[in-house]
Formats: C-alpha cells, structure tokens, sequence
C-alpha cells in the first residue's frame, strides 16, 4: 500500500502524530472517559452529556479527515513551502535544543510547584526563577542573584502592599 | 450620554492607570516575542483591585500600547513583536539601515494612533445601534451566531480549516468542565474538588498565551539575540522629522489602513495580521513607484501601522454589541469584566451604560497618552528592544505563576497554567489555532446554554422556520465554510 519511502515521508509529518494522538483521545473519552465521568440522570430532558459528546465526535472525525489529507499530500511538495500571508504565524519546527530547553522549563516549572506544595513557597519561587535562568542560558552570575531577588521583592511589593494577598 | 462620566473618567488614579496600562503595553511591546495577549493576560489580576472602569480601561491601554510598540522591534531589530507587525518590518527596517530609523518610528506611531483614534470612534458608533438590535435575539438566533463566529473564527484563523475547527471544538470541550448549570451534573472532575466550578479562564489563558509564546520563544534565542547585536553596531537613532511630503505621501495609504483594520477588527477571526498585510498591499498597489516597498518606502509603514492599531478597538464591537469575542484581545476582556461582575454584551448598554460611556472616553484617553508616551519615549523605548529574551522568558514565567496564582484558585491555577502553556506551545508549533480554541472556551457555556434553550423551545423542525435570522446565520456558516474550503489558497492548506 505504501513504499518505504512513503512511511518515511509520513513518520517525519507532526500532522500525522498530532491526528492520530486527537483520533485516539477521541475515541478514549468519547467510549470511557464521557460515560465514567457524566452520569447522565433518567429525568434529564436534555442530556448534561450532549455538547461534550458533540465537540468529541467532531474532534474524532475532523482529526481522521486530517489523517487522510496527511497521507493524501505526501507528496505535493507545495505542502512543503509555504508563502502565503499568514505563514509567519506557521512554526512547524521542532529543533532539538528547543525541545530541551522546553521540556527542561517545564519540568523546572513542575518542580516548583511540587515544592511549593510539599516544601516551601520562597524555596519553590527561588527555585522556579533560578532555574529560568539557567535554561535560558544565563551565565553571569550577578544576573542569576539579582534578577530572583528583584522578582521577589517585586512580588512582595505587589502581593503584601499593593493587593494585600499573602502566599503561602 | 450622560456627561458627569466624563468627570468619573478625567480623575488622577484613572488617567494614571490608563498611562501606566499604555507604557507597560509599549515595553511589552517593544520586546520582541512578547504580545498583547501576554501582557493583557498576565495583567488581568491586577484589576481585581482596580474599579470596573479603571481595570478594563487599564486592559486596553495596554493592548494599544503593545500593538504599536510591536512596530519598535519590527523596524529597529526586523523582528516584529508580534506577526501583525511584520508588514512594517518590510521597509521600516530598511529605513532603519539607511539611517532613517528616526523617521520611521515616529511614521509607525503617528499611524498607529490615527488608525487607533478613527477605529475607537468606529467602536463607538457602531456598538450601541447594533447592541439595540441584538437585544431582540432570543436563544435560537444566538445559538446560530455563535456557531457561525465559531466556525468563521475557525476557518480563518490558521492555515488549516480542519485544524481550526478542532481547535474550536477542544476549546468547548474544555469549557464543559464543572458543574452543568441545568442539571448540577459535574462534568469531568476525575475527583478533584477544585474542578467543581471548572477551569477559570486566566491561567488557562495564560498558559496559552504567554506561557506557550515563552516557550516557543526559546527556540529563537539565538536569532533574536544576533539581530539585537546587528542594532547596537550599525543603526542610527538620531531624531529625524517627517516632511511634509512624506506625510502627503502616508496620509492615503493611513486613512486606507484606518479603514482595513477596523473592518477586519469587527470580522471575528481575522485578526491584525491580515488588517496590515491587506492594507500593505493596497498601499503597494495604489502607489506610482511600487517598486520602492520593500527597500524603505514610508508609506508601508503607513499602510501596515495604521490598520494593525485600527483592529484593536473595532475588534470590541462584536464584544460590546454581542457578547461574542472576535479575539483574543476580546476573549481575555471578557475574563476582566467577569472578574468585575460585568457580563460583557447587549444589556451592558441597558445596565451599565455609564461604564460603557467611561471605556469608550477611556479609550480616547489611551489613544492621546499612546500619541505623548509613544514619541517622548522613542529613545527608551529603543533602547528597550535591546533587552536580551533571556531575561525577558524568567521574568515572564514568574509572572505568570503569580497571575494564574491569584486569579486560578491557588496551587491549581499555576497547574492548569502548565498544561495548557504546553498544550498552546504544541497548538502553536503544530498550526492549530489557539485563537479559537480560547475563544471557543470562552462562549463554550453560553453556547451550551443557548443550545439548551434553543432545543427545549423548538419542539418540531417547522419552528425553525420562525427564527429566519438563525436560519441565514446557519446558511452563511455553511456557505462561509464551503467558500473558504474552495478557495484555492485554502485548498492547498487543508
């Protein structure tokens, strides 16, 4: 059905992921997810149900659509280059050091809020900020003590003085 | 209108807080990769303390000021703040190679503010009339609007009709969180409590915007930084003035720019980029020497300024008169005037008028403190561009945390502010818009709930037949649909 070169072409498509990654999570929520967590009630005239059912089966049948159109342009090329006017707002690139540099973030993002939760709330915010600055490449120093500090006091200012609204 | 507002609106904190709304706008602005999205959405906690009046007008002096402060970066580092901006990169940075970087910056201001002014005067004429006649609708025509918006905002918004519709239909899936309002059924709260009244849409739109834009700016560290490099060893910024004979020259191309942008701004989903490149183009077409764009010619900074600042005010027209967000400017307001027990729409006109009068007076202040801090700031703000995005990001992020905190319930605030920040990143790396699933979220209950109303009041399919204005609504989506489905540029984008 497909050349060798074909599944190639299509495994390097993040438009083939992302719809089959919707098809699947479509059909998840709309077999398990919906019925386990709306319990639909006998007298209900209109059932709490239908939208959430709606918006699923669209998602489920749109991302198929996507799926087929994906293989459908395997090989238009003018898929490839795109000019037109809203084309700067078009990012499909995944460089490996942006993926690191986002995956890290998040997870520096994730940390601080678990240490937030189970620590301490200066700790989380020092650890939160730092770490921002350290994968953004940062190396000066007095830039990594300074800009925490400053974001603290500001935040204190705002949170303490200004809205009256503690942390904590 | 009753003139005593205008006493309400001229008062020192208010004033005050409009400029500072205008300043923090253009910094944000300025700084490459950060947008007017961002900067509303992180801010939007601070009005929380702030009175109905001063806290909305505060929003959108900060959305007018970083739609023209996006134009510093455009022409000074050819990397525009934000995508609606980049038609003016065009030949505001040859202009800035050449030495005229004065000149052009002051072009982009004095644009930006005439499309701002004439649009917000557009805003005000057209929102009231139109709000009387939405007034009329019941459930059956807003259900029909808002799906048409949907679907519109969707079509266009992208690259890819498909996307966008999913895009639109996750943004409503998500907005069914919580408790049905009908049956007090809890929809998707995997058991946690917090759940319970659904997700709020602060964090949720600070994660998809500015966290997400943080993200994805990561990746472009570097380029920024190289760009940034090139300003401080060549371009010149001494102060130059326009001549008389460039301003003959922009005026047309300003006033055709004024008109673009404030037809776009009121068309759901379009958006400022297409308002600039639009007008862009016509400016281009309708000169004598076309050949000149793109190599320095002041009247594309004309042309692309003034209708990127005119969709910012005609953009609240569809919000004002109906309720319906056309963007995500207009999406995140509707967050702000939640917060201040305001429901954004039709009966704002009936309730609150006076409020209603204050933003529009509001807003012209915004426009003259945008045209004061614009040009007295032009060095500073110049000078601001150069700030490396490596401090910006931390910066940001911290921000951020601290407004999904204050305005998200808590530790969960700062959680869903995590997902979909990586969820916006992927939409937005992957070419699904953000736009509407935002927007989809935000009228996802009011869509429910006309959609409830609307199947309980039509018991048969003939009953259709008594609501014509849902009937063309529902016509014109299909119709919309198919037409931008059959456009040849679209065709190839699916």
């Amino acid at each position: 059905m497909f050349s060798k070169t074909q599944i190639k072409k299509l495994l390097e498509k993040p438009d083939f992921y992302a719809s089959v990654v919707l098809f699947i999570t479509g059909l998840v929520f709309f077999f398990i997810i919906i019925p386990q967590q709306i319990i639909v009630e006998d007298e209900a005239v209109i059932g709490p149900d239908l939208l959430p059912n709606i918006c699923i089966l669209l998602i489920t049948s749109l991302s198929f659509l996507l799926l087929i159109k994906t293989i459908k342009n395997l090989d238009d090329v003018s898929q490839e280059i795109k000019t037109d006017l809203t084309s700067l707002e078009y990012r499909e690139q995944f460089t490996l050091l942006e993926s690191k540099r986002v995956f890290l973030l998040s997870l520096n993002i994730l940390i601080s809020i678990l240490i937030f939760t189970f620590v301490d709330v200066l700790v989380s915010v020092l650890i939160l900020t730092i770490g921002s600055c350290l994968i953004c490449g940062i190396k000066k120093l007095w830039i990594i003590i300074i800009l925490p500090s400053c974001l603290l006091s500001l935040a204190y200012f705002l949170l303490y003085e200004v809205l009256g609204t503690g942390v904590g | 209108m009753n003139f005593d507002v205008i006493y309400t609106v001229l008062t020192f904190d208010n004033i005050l807080w409009i400029a500072f709304g205008v300043l923090l706008g253009y910094v944000v602005g300025v700084i490459p990769g950060l947008g007017k999205g961002t900067a509303v959405a992180v801010s939007i906690p601070i009005t929380f303390y702030l009175s109905p009046l001063t806290g909305i007008a505060y929003l959108i002096g900060i959305a007018k000021g970083s739609t023209a402060g996006s134009a510093v970066s455009a022409i000074l580092l050819n990397t525009p703040g934000e995508p609606s901006s980049a038609p003016t990169a065009l030949d505001g940075y040859p202009m800035s190679r050449q030495g005229k970087a004065s000149k052009a910056l002051k072009m982009g201001l004095f644009a930006s503010v005439i499309g701002d002014f004439f649009s917000t005067l557009l805003l005000i004429f057209l929102a009231a009339p139109l709000a009387e006649y939405a007034l009329l609708f019941g459930p059956v025509e807003v259900t029909s609007i808002l799906l048409f918006s949907l679907t519109f905002i969707a079509a266009l918004s992208g690259n890819s009709i498909i996307k966008g519709l999913i895009a639109g239909a996750m943004g409503v899936l998500v907005s069914t969180v919580g408790m049905e309002v009908e049956t007090a059924t809890v929809r998707f709260s995997f058991g946690f409590l917090e759940l319970y009244d659904g997700l709020s849409l602060i964090p949720v739109a600070i994660g998809m915007l500015a966290v997400a834009e943080m993200l994805v700016q990561l990746g472009s560290l570097e380029t920024i930084e190289n760009q940034q490099k090139l300003l401080k060893e060549n371009v010149k910024t001494e102060v130059q003035s326009i001549s008389w004979k460039e301003w003959k020259m922009s005026f047309p191309s300003i006033m055709r720019g004024t008109f673009v942008g404030s037809i776009i701004g009121i068309l759901p989903g379009l958006g400022a980029s297409v308002a600039s490149f639009l007008s862009y183009g016509l400016a281009k077409k309708a000169a004598k020497d076309p050949s000149r764009f793109g190599k320095g010619a002041i009247e594309g900074i004309a042309a692309a300024e003034s209708a990127d600042n005119a969709v910012v005010p005609s953009s609240l027209v569809p919000l004002f008169a109906l309720g319906i967000p056309g963007s995500v400017i207009a999406a995140i307001l509707i967050g702000a005037f939640i917060i201040q027990g305001v429901t954004p729409g039709p009966l704002m006109f009936v309730q609150q008028p006076e409020l209603v009068h204050g933003i529009y007076i509001s807003m012209i202040c915004a426009s003259l403190l945008l045209l004061f801090i614009g040009y007295y700031g032009q060095k500073i703000f110049s000078k601001i561009s150069l700030i490396s995005l490596r401090i910006v990001i931390p910066t940001v992020i911290f921000f951020c945390c601290v407004g999904a905190y204050l305005q998200g319930g808590g530790i969960i605030g700062i959680w869903l502010m995590l997902i979909f920040g990586v969820l916006g990143y992927l939409a937005k790396k992957l070419d699904f818009s953000f736009v509407t699933f935002l927007i989809g979220f935000v009228v996802g209950p009011q869509f429910e709930l006309s959609m409830r109303q609307a199947i309980a009041i039509t018991t048969t399919y003939s009953e259709l037949l008594h609501h014509p204005i849902a009937i063309i609504f529902v016509l014109i989506t299909f119709i919309t649909i198919w037409r931008i489905a059959v456009s040849k540029g679209k065709m190839k984008k699916i």
